[in-house]
């Protein structure tokens, strides 16, 4: 056997045949898209302001950071460390969000689930809120708090906690009123029965909840930072659009789309993974 | 009618004999029929609104149209001055709609004049139904 | 014994008075109302930052009078109902495609993947930069936001058609395209019902975010300009609406369409 042969049977057999097919296989698109990206620079198809060269996109990560003072300003958030500035200011704004929306929304919406007469009346309300997207909010919070981080965190937090508030709610509610009866009659206080009942039974809800809400959140951060932020990814795109900066938009939109790719698949998967692995259940909601 | 009685009462015992023993006797099955669904019926509300809405516009356009401008676009011209009436002084919507079908050549007392309108545009206008009237407009003073 | 007598209590007429068809949605819609107006009555600048219900509703009112609001929300739906079908056009026969084939699958998805992750939000800069602000960039946004869900949703409808059935279709002796035609395409009905949904859905938000970026005229626009305008009214007029037909759509068109279609097609495994 061919010295060829023999590497490509040890490569195999050590990561696995079928995943460096799959690996092999999918990133064929993404050369032939590069591939096609980089023709389009070499024989000039359209014109640069339409699709940039590649190089210009990387240069412009460097470009944007270049009136930096260092890293202690990079992390205050300094004007000049563009890049860094819009970066840190988006993910920032996303953990605060998440922190303060998640919480509350599965708390209120745990609340809410437990008294049957609550739910019915808050379940219209959810619905509700939950149609007018967290993009059609912008404008009114922009009339409440101005342009600013505000108005972009609020959005986040609004589309978190609805999302949140209604999932929670209907999860408790599928939960049968056997269990809640089981704990009280043997002696279980009410924050017995939310700990050992309803979070558990409400568990897969609130999860494929958490997943859809970061995912919607972090839309309507980039749609609020893009109409009424004044830093952020979002609103580093939409300006570089307006400026007909097509690298820093190119940049931009690479960056967004690499960590919603790695979050979902690193962070959140797993999370729904692990809990219903956990809790055995595999019910799905629409 | 004797027998229509005894049928009336055969029916309501029948029906008292199925509450009591719970069995349905005979097998009245309606099929759903497909125009009951419930979203075929709103796409049918949908295109009733919209039938009902541009025939209002098509029936009451041409009374909106005051004679001397029919007059004027039943001779052939190919371009006429209108002045429009509306029902509220126009604002920004409005006069994006007249500067696109005409040249916007300032207000007469409440109404706007548009120049150089093809008469098929017009009649679109009239079909509004925020228009009060269309009037062909005096010549302009050179 | 003596028998108690039973005057009916006061939790035991208000759950007579909840079991009314919809009462529940009555009571909340005036509970909402007087909270709003009290609320709005009680800050400092309501005209600025939350106008009465009254004031809301006439501001509808002259809004209709005026003709802007048919218009606005004629052109909103009308750009839904066109980017969406394009979107679902393009969506089905794609993930059909990818659904029959594995390898095709594993060669396009994590592609899909990384086009998907850059919501039709953060694509808008690139096509306002091709296009311009024009109706072309909204149609592109939404048939851009839309076409993802419906793929997804179709490639794991046709991977969960029963292989037996397929079995059992090449063992008659079925072409190719017989197999899809009459084995793949009914069975992944339910999911494309489904998906449809969720695009659809999809394609609403993106139509209201395109309007506001890209300065069509429409409900988002109307909102957007609202707030520019400084006429709160109109801003939370077209919220309203903008929860309200999708809560209409959703109820009237979407939801039927999906349950009939699963009730028609759907695979009752045994």
């Amino acid at each position: 056997m061919s010295v060829l042969a023999i590497a490509s049977i040890a490569v195999q057999r050590r990561f696995g045949r079928q995943r460096i097919r799959k690996l092999l296989l999918g990133s064929i698109p993404f050369v032939v898209l590069i591939s096609l990206w980089h023709a389009n620079t070499v024989f000039e198809w359209m014109e640069p302001v339409f699709i940039p060269p590649i190089g210009d996109v990387w240069d412009a990560i460097f470009l944007l950071q270049e009136d930096c003072p260092g890293v202690g300003a990079a992390i205050a958030l300094d004007n000049n460390c563009l890049m860094s500035t819009h970066v840190l200011s988006s993910f920032g704004r996303v953990i605060l969000a998440s922190v303060i929306g998640l919480p509350l929304g599965i708390a209120f919406g745990i609340l809410a689930g437990m008294n049957r007469i609550a739910s019915k009346f808050l379940e219209p309300v959810g619905i509700f809120a939950n149609s007018i997207s967290g993009i059609a909010w912008i404008p009114l919070a922009i009339v409440w708090f101005g342009v600013g981080w505000v108005t972009t965190l609020f959005i986040m937090l609004n589309t978190i906690f609805w999302l949140m508030f209604f999932n929670s709610m209907m999860g408790v509610r599928g939960v049968a009123r056997v269990y809640e009866q089981s704990v009280l009659t043997m002696g279980g206080s009410r924050w017995d029965v939310i700990w050992h009942v309803y979070l558990p039974g409400a568990m897969p809800s609130i999860i494929s909840g958490m997943r859809m809400s970061m995912g919607f959140g972090w839309r309507a951060l980039i749609a609020a930072e893009m109409i009424g932020g004044d830093s952020g990814l979002g609103f580093m795109i939409f300006t570089s659009a307006q400026e007909f900066k097509i690298e820093e938009v190119f940049l931009g939109v690479i960056i967004i789309s690499l960590i919603f790719m790695s979050t979902d698949k690193y962070l959140l998967v797993p999370l729904e993974k692990w809990t219903i692995q956990r809790w055995g259940l595999v019910w799905k909601p629409n | 009618m004797s027998d229509v009685l005894n049928n009336i009462s055969k029916d309501s015992a029948a029906s008292r004999n199925e509450y009591e023993t719970g069995i349905v006797s005979n097998g009245k099955f309606r099929r759903r029929k497909w125009y009951h669904r419930r979203d075929l019926r709103f796409i049918g509300v949908v295109i009733a609104i919209v039938l009902i809405f541009n025939t209002y516009g098509l029936i009451s356009g041409p009374s909106r149209i005051s004679e001397d401008l029919q007059a004027a676009i039943d001779s052939g011209a190919e371009k006429v001055s209108i002045l429009i009436r509306a029902k509220f002084p126009a604002e920004a919507f409005h006069m994006e709609i007249y500067q696109k079908i005409g040249v916007f050549r300032g207000d007469v007392g409440d109404a706007i004049m548009l120049t150089d309108v093809i008469p098929g545009d017009v009649r679109t206008l009239s079909r509004k139904y925020w228009i009060k009237d269309i009037s062909l407009a005096p010549p302009i003073k050179r | 014994m003596q028998q108690k007598s039973k005057t009916p209590s006061l939790a035991w007429r208000l759950n007579k008075l909840l079991q009314i068809n919809a009462m529940n949605l009555v009571i909340l819609i005036v509970g909402v109302y007087f909270i709003w107006s009290i609320t709005s009555s009680l800050i400092a600048n309501p005209a600025r930052y939350l106008p009465s219900p009254i004031a809301v509703a006439l501001s509808s009112v002259d809004m209709l009078y005026k003709g802007l609001l048919p218009s606005y929300f004629s052109d909103t739906l009308v750009r839904l109902v066109v980017g969406s079908s394009i979107g679902l056009a393009a969506g089905i026969p794609f993930g059909l495609l990818l659904g029959i084939n594995r390898t095709v699958a594993d060669t396009f998805q994590p592609m899909m993947n990384f086009f998907q992750s850059v919501s039709g939000i953060a694509i808008f800069p690139i096509v306002v930069i091709w296009w311009g602000n024009s109706d072309t960039t909204v149609l592109v946004v939404i048939l851009y936001t839309s076409f993802f869900p419906i793929a997804y949703t179709v490639l794991s409808g046709v991977r969960e058609v029963p292989i037996r059935y397929i079995h059992a279709a090449k063992t008659l002796g079925a072409s190719r395209y017989q197999i899809m035609k009459d084995v793949l395409l009914p069975g992944s009905m339910p999911h494309i019902a489904t998906g449809s949904r969720l695009s659809i859905g999809f394609a609403w938000r993106a139509v209201i975010a395109g309007e506001m970026l890209a300065g069509r005229e429409g409900l988002g626009w109307m909102i957007f300009t609202g707030q520019d305008a400084d006429k709160t009214t109109e801003v939370i007029l077209g919220m309203i609406l903008i929860g309200v037909t999708w809560i209409v759509l959703d109820h009237f068109l979407l939801r039927p369409l999906e349950a009939d279609t699963i009730e028609r097609w759907g695979l009752v495994q045994r």
